[in-house]
C-alpha cells in the first residue's frame, strides 16, 4: 500500500475538514498571523528608524530580516501551541470511539496506522502553513533574506512540527483517557521548548567564569533540543555566522556566538546576508545537533507507538473514564 | 476452520481461561454461550489476532493468530460487542473506509460497498451519518464491516445484544443467509434463546473451561437422560400416576399442577414408553405425553449445576 493512499490519512483528512471547525480555525489562523506579521512589521519600521533613519537602503535589509526572524517565532509558537493538539487525540481517539480493535484486525500494519495519523496531522499542519505563506514570504520583498535562509527556517519549523507530531502520537497510544494524552503530550512540547530555556539559564549561570556572560566557547548542553535556538542557528546563518544585527533573534545569537567562542560582536554591524561567514565556526553549529536528536525523538516515538499499537496485545488495556472510575 | 487447545489466559490474578479446547467446523454457525465473565470474549479476542494467549495453541483458517496475524485477519470479519463509528461519515463512507483498510481494489470498492449495504438492508440508508442509524441499523452496519474483504469466517461477540425484537429477528434471518453463503460462524451469546434454531453447532463455556459442545443433535443426545415429560391426565389420576413414577429412579423433579404432571427423565425413548405403558396398564387415563427436547436454556442450566454439585 503506498504512502500517499493511506487510508488512515483519507479519512482523517476527510473527517478533519468536514464541517465548520476546520475552516473557521484555518480563517482564525490566518487572521492572527496576518494580524501578528502586521504589527511585526510596524515595530520594524520603529526600530529601522531608530537604526538607520528614514531613507537609509539599508533599512529595506534590516526591516526583511527582522520580519522573517519575527515571523519564524511566531510559526514555531504555532508548532509548539498547535501540533500536540492535533496529534495526541489520535490514537486515544480511536480507542474512546471504540474503533480501535477494528483497525488493528484489518490488513493495515500496526505502522501504517501510525504513520496515517501522524501524516493527517502533519497535511492539516501544512495547510496552516501554506495558508499564511504569503505573510511569510513578506520578507522577500524587502531583502535582507534569501530564499535559503527562508527554506532552512521552514524546514527547522517543520522538522519541529513532524517531532512533536510524532511525540504526540506516542502519547496518545500510552494513554487511557484523552485528557491525559493531551497533557502529556504539551508537557514534551513545553518542556522542549521552554524547560530547556530554563535549564539554559541555570547552565549559564554554572559555566559562568564571573568575567563575562558565560564562559566562551563552552557547550551550552540544554540548548540543544530546544526548537527556537535549533531554528535559529539554522535560519540565521546555517553554516557560518558574524555579529547580530538589532534583530528578534539577537538573544539566542548572541548565546550561538558565545558557544562558538566569539565575544568580540557589536550590533548592526552587517546586514548583508552574504556577510554571514565572517567568522569561522569553531564547532559544529547547533541546528546540526537539534536536527540529530529531533530524528533520534522521532523514530523512537513511532517505534513506541507502533508498539503499543501491534496486535495481539498481551493485555486490553482499559480506557480510563471521564468521571474517574 | 477454528482449533484451540488448552488455551490459557490470564488476567493478572485471575484466570480468564484455564485450558479451553474448542473445535468450530468449516460451515458452521457455532453458538458460544456461557454466563456474563465465562471467557466469550476473551476467548474470541484471541482466536481474532487481538490478544495474546499465556499458553495453549490456536489455529485459525490453518493459520496461528499470534504468529501469522495478517493471514488470520484475511480470513475472519470480526464484530465486537460494541459499535465503533467514526463521527461525520455515513454509511457508504464508513464501508468504503473498511474496504480501502481491508485491501479491497479501488476500482471494486463501490460495487462491494453497495452489495453489502443491499445485504444487510441498508441500501436506503448509504448516505446517512452513522449515528443517525438505530441500533439495530448499526448492528446491521457493522456485519457489512465484518464482511467487507469476504471473510470465511466470522466472529460475532454478542450480536444482537440490546437488539429490540424484530432487530434480533432481522440479525437471525441475516446470520441464517450468511450461513446459507457458505460462511463459517461463531457467535457468542450470554442470551440462550437468541442461538436456538439458528446454531449448527454449539459450545458451552464456563469459568474459562468449554463444559460441552458439538453439534446440535449431539448436544441434545449427550443430555437426552434429562428431557422434560409433561403429562396431563384425568381428574383424580395425578396422585396415583405420582405415586407410581416416583417409584422408578429415573423420574426427578416431578412437580404436579392441577391434571398436569411434569417431570425429568433420565432416560430414552423406551424408558420414556415403558413409563407411559405402565401408567395405561394402570388403568390411568392419559391425554397427552409430551416428551420435550432439552432446550439451549436447560442444557446450559444441567452443565451449571453439574459444575455447582461438585
Amino acid at each position: 500500500m503506498s504512502f500517499s493512499l493511506n487510508p488512515v490519512l483519507a479519512r482523517e483528512v476527510r473527517e478533519r475538514f468536514r464541517g465548520r471547525r476546520a475552516p473557521l480555525f484555518v480563517t482564525l489562523w490566518v487572521l492572527g498571523v496576518g494580524l501578528i506579521g502586521y504589527l511585526v512589521y510596524v515595530i520594524a519600521q520603529y526600530a529601522a528608524q531608530d537604526a538607520f533613519g528614514l531613507g537609509q537602503a539599508v533599512a529595506g535589509g534590516y526591516m526583511g530580516r527582522f520580519i522573517y526572524e519575527g515571523m519564524l517565532f511566531l510559526l514555531m509558537t504555532g508548532v509548539v501551541m498547535i501540533v500536540p493538539g492535533l496529534t495526541s487525540l489520535s490514537i486515544i481517539g480511536e480507542r474512546e470511539r471504540q474503533t480501535f480493535h477494528l483497525l488493528q484486525v484489518t490488513q493495515l500494519s500496526a505502522l501504517q496506522i501510525v504513520l496515517g495519523k501522524l501524516w493527517s496531522s502533519m497535511s492539516y499542519f501544512l495547510l496552516l502553513l501554506v495558508a499564511v505563506a504569503p505573510v511569510v514570504a513578506v520578507p522577500l520583498l524587502f531583502g535582507g533574506v534569501r530564499i535559503t535562509d527562508l527554506l532552512a527556517g521552514l524546514g527547522m519549523v517543520l522538522l519541529t512540527a513532524v517531532m512533536l507530531g510524532s511525540v504526540g502520537i506516542w502519547a496518545s497510544s500510552r494513554a487511557r483517557s484523552s485528557r491525559g494524552a493531551v497533557a502529556a503530550a504539551y508537557t514534551w512540547s513545553f518542556v522542549l521548548a521552554f524547560i530547556t530555556l530554563a535549564a539554559m539559564a541555570g547552565e549559564l549561570l554554572l559555566v559562568h567564569d564571573g568575567t563575562g556572560f558565560p564562559a566562551q566557547g563552552r557547550e551550552i548542553v540544554s540548548v540543544l533540543p530546544n526548537p527556537y535556538v535549533g531554528m535559529v542557528s539554522a535560519a540565521v546563518h546555517p553554516l557560518g555566522t558574524d555579529g547580530v544585527s538589532g534583530t528578534p533573534f539577537d538573544i539566542v545569537e548572541v548565546l550561538l556566538l558565545q558557544r562558538q567562542g566569539y565575544d568580540a560582536f557589536g550590533f548592526g554591524v552587517d546586514l548583508g546576508p552574504d556577510a554571514a561567514r565572517a567568522l569561522p565556526l569553531r564547532r559544529p553549529p547547533v541546528w546540526m545537533f537539534t536536527v540529530g536528536i529531533y530524528l533520534v525523538i522521532v523514530v523512537g516515538a513511532l517505534w513506541g507507538a507502533t508498539r503499543r499499537v501491534t496486535a495481539p496485545a498481551s493485555r486490553i488495556r482499559p480506557l480510563r473514564r471521564a468521571n474517574g472510575t | 476452520m477454528i482449533e484451540l487447545r488448552s488455551v490459557e489466559k490470564r488476567y493478572g490474578s485471575v484466570m480468564a481461561l484455564r485450558g479451553l479446547d474448542l473445535t468450530v467446523p468449516e460451515g458452521s454457525v457455532f453458538g458460544l454461550i456461557g454466563p456474563n465473565g465465562a471467557g466469550k470474549t476473551t476467548a474470541m479476542l484471541i482466536l481474532s489476532s487481538l490478544l495474546a494467549r499465556d499458553g495453549g495453541s490456536v489455529q485459525v483458517a490453518g493459520a496461528d493468530p499470534q504468529r501469522d496475524p495478517k493471514t488470520v485477519r484475511r480470513h475472519l470479519g470480526y464484530m465486537p460487542d460494541f459499535f465503533g463509528f467514526y463521527e461525520s461519515l455515513n454509511a457508504y463512507e464508513y464501508l468504503e473506509f473498511f474496504a480501502a483498510v481491508q485491501g479491497v481494489p479501488p476500482a471494486r470498492r463501490r460495487g462491494v460497498v453497495l452489495d453489502l449495504l443491499a445485504l444487510v438492508d441498508l441500501s436506503h440508508k448509504a448516505d446517512a451519518d452513522v449515528n443517525t442509524l438505530s441500533r439495530g441499523m448499526k448492528q446491521r452496519l457493522s456485519l457489512a464491516r465484518a464482511l467487507i474483504h469476504d471473510p470465511q469466517l466470522l466472529v460475532l461477540d454478542e450480536p444482537a445484544s440490546g437488539l429490540d425484537p424484530r432487530a434480533r429477528v432481522q440479525l437471525r434471518e441475516l446470520i441464517a443467509e450468511l450461513h446459507r453463503m457458505g460462511k463459517t460462524i461463531l457467535i457468542s451469546s450470554h442470551i440462550l434463546s437468541e442461538l436456538e434454531g439458528i446454531c449448527t453447532h454449539m459450545g458451552v463455556i464456563d469459568e474459562g473451561v468449554v463444559k460441552a459442545q458439538g453439534d446440535m443433535e449431539a448436544i441434545r443426545g449427550a443430555f437426552t437422560g434429562s428431557r422434560r415429560v409433561r403429562v396431563r391426565l384425568a381428574d383424580g389420576d395425578v396422585d396415583r400416576a405420582l405415586d407410581l413414577l416416583g417409584a422408578h429412579p429415573e423420574v426427578a423433579e416431578a412437580s404436579v399442577e392441577r391434571q398436569r404432571l411434569d417431570f425429568v427423565l433420565a432416560g430414552d425413548d423406551d424408558t420414556s414408553a415403558g413409563l407411559l405403558s405402565e401408567l395405561v396398564g394402570a388403568g390411568l387415563t392419559v391425554y397427552e405425553w409430551r416428551v420435550e427436547a432439552a432446550g439451549l436454556e436447560e442444557l446450559f442450566l444441567q452443565l451449571t449445576q453439574e459444575e455447582e454439585a461438585e
